[in-house]
């Protein structure tokens, strides 16, 4: 009932607006703390030193960009089942962001690839599977781009988004499934985390951080896709005043 | 929308294309795990001594090797560059010669990639060495406690 | 942070930079629409006491 409520596009824009700000405050908030104790407040690592510093930024972006991807999924099945457009925007918001912090978890982890590794990139399983997840993205966005008529456009996108969601589950548990040079996860896992405690709560701080700037950013671009829509309607009837006027 | 009783007919289709996305993804997730269950051995990175040693890999041909750097295997040649030490997975161990840089954290006892192919007298040919290196995180101050007390050896057990 | 602040600063760097600009694209490309939208109901407003 409360989705219901929620759904309405015109309620959306109202309570989106009242939320957002403290959103963005909250991300900034937990931002600014979570990249500082990362940077110079947690301890070193015994063995990789001040290198492993980067996990502060890798894990948040890594986890994002496969909870996006995941969101952007879920949205698009209610888009495909429902039909309605509030769930396809919904999604289609969410691609850039996800797109963002995927080239991000890319990035990120190359540059602690090259000293730790001994190189900057490795067509392992958990590398390959997130670089396909880059491209899923793009795909996504392009048929977004490409199709003109919006709704066949939201039809294709989502049925690109759900195919594209087994990827998920796999750069997840590509450590396990296969040897790979990336390291097996260290939070969630059997048997509880593989971190120190004085390690673990700034980076569980940045992730707290990553998810605000997911939903700001999220709501932002949600607001930016109502009122467009509400523009092209506007539009419409204004040109159409005009004529018979 | 979502409360629409499912007995209209609009609620018959939402009902009918809920069950065209689950059935869609089912298949689709089968027919993926099949390929990928299919190509295990092309998606794994390396291979491990004993799978070096089972599937006996013909001289030369080009493969990368995996595992532990078996502890007081370590060698530096009198020419500064060349390193000798031996992989192992626990049951079988093999050699391996690299010429070149190894990564920082390449150390004994720590999981380490290596390619290159085997040579003659079995002792493996590495043209390029990566580390790996494990899920556990921990300060320098707590091992150095740890070690201090004698604990090191127990605790790093524990926490496998 | 040693020789490792070479790769450690352009990680951070990055990761700041790209979530700033997306922020920054996002917030003023809805500003933007908002001022749009507004601008055109008032147009639409317009014309309809016109016609009254």
């Amino acid at each position: 009932m409360l989705m219901h409520k929620f759904a309405n596009p015109a309620r959306f824009l109202r309570i989106s607006k009242i939320i957002a700000p403290w959103c963005f405050i909250l991300t900034m908030i937990s931002l600014v703390i979570g990249l500082y104790w990362g940077l110079f407040i947690a301890p070193d690592d015994y063995q990789m030193g001040s290198a492993y510093r980067i996990i502060f930024v890798h894990v948040p972006a890594s986890y994002m960009s496969m909870f996006c991807y995941g969101f952007m999924a879920f949205a698009s099945a209610v888009g495909i089942i429902w039909k309605h457009p509030l769930a396809d925007q919904s999604a289609r918001a969410a691609a850039p962001i996800g797109a963002a912090f995927t080239a991000l978890a890319l990035f990120t982890g190359s540059l602690w690839g090259k000293p730790m590794w001994g190189t900057y990139w490795i067509w392992d399983a958990r590398l390959t599977s997130e670089l396909v997840l880059l491209f899923l993205y793009f795909g996504y966005m392009a048929v977004w781009q490409a199709v003109d008529d919006q709704s066949k456009a939201a039809r294709i996108a989502a049925i690109v988004a759900l195919v594209g969601v087994i990827n998920v589950p796999i750069i997840k548990f590509s450590v396990d499934w296969w040897n790979t040079l990336h390291q097996p996860a260290s939070i969630i896992k059997s048997g509880g985390a593989s971190i120190h405690p004085d390690m673990l709560w700034p980076l569980l701080i940045c992730i707290l951080a990553f998810n605000l700037y997911f939903i700001t950013i999220l709501l932002w671009r949600i607001q930016s896709l109502i009122l467009q829509r509400q523009i092209r309607g506007l539009r419409l009837r204004i040109a159409e005043g005009t004529n018979n006027g | 929308m979502a409360s629409a009783p499912l007995n209209t007919r609009a609620g018959k289709r939402k009902k009918k294309r809920f069950y065209l996305v689950l059935t869609s993804l089912t298949v689709l997730a089968l027919a993926v795990g099949l390929v990928l269950s299919a190509l295990e051995d092309s998606i794994s990175l390396y291979l491990d001594p004993t799978d070096l040693i089972e599937r006996n890999i013909p001289q030369g041909q080009h493969v990368r090797l995996g595992g532990l750097v078996a502890e007081d295997s370590f060698t530096k040649a009198d020419d500064g560059l060349t390193y000798h030490f031996d992989i192992t997975d626990g049951a079988n161990t093999v050699t391996v010669v690299y010429k070149g840089a190894l990564p920082d954290l390449f150390r004994e006892g720590q999981g380490v990639v290596v390619e290159g192919a085997q040579g003659d007298a079995g002792i493996f040919i590495a043209s390029e060495v990566l580390a790996k290196h494990d899920e556990n995180y921990m300060p320098k101050e707590v091992i150095d406690s740890l070690k201090k007390r004698g604990l090191y050896k127990q605790a790093e057990e524990e926490s496998l | 942070m040693g020789d490792y602040a070479l790769y450690i600063w352009p990680c951070y760097s990055a990761v700041v930079l790209i979530m700033s600009v997306l922020g920054f694209i996002s917030w003023n490309s809805k500003n933007n629409d908002q001022k749009k939208f507004t601008e055109l109901n008032r147009q639409l407003q317009e014309l309809n006491n016109q016609d009254l």
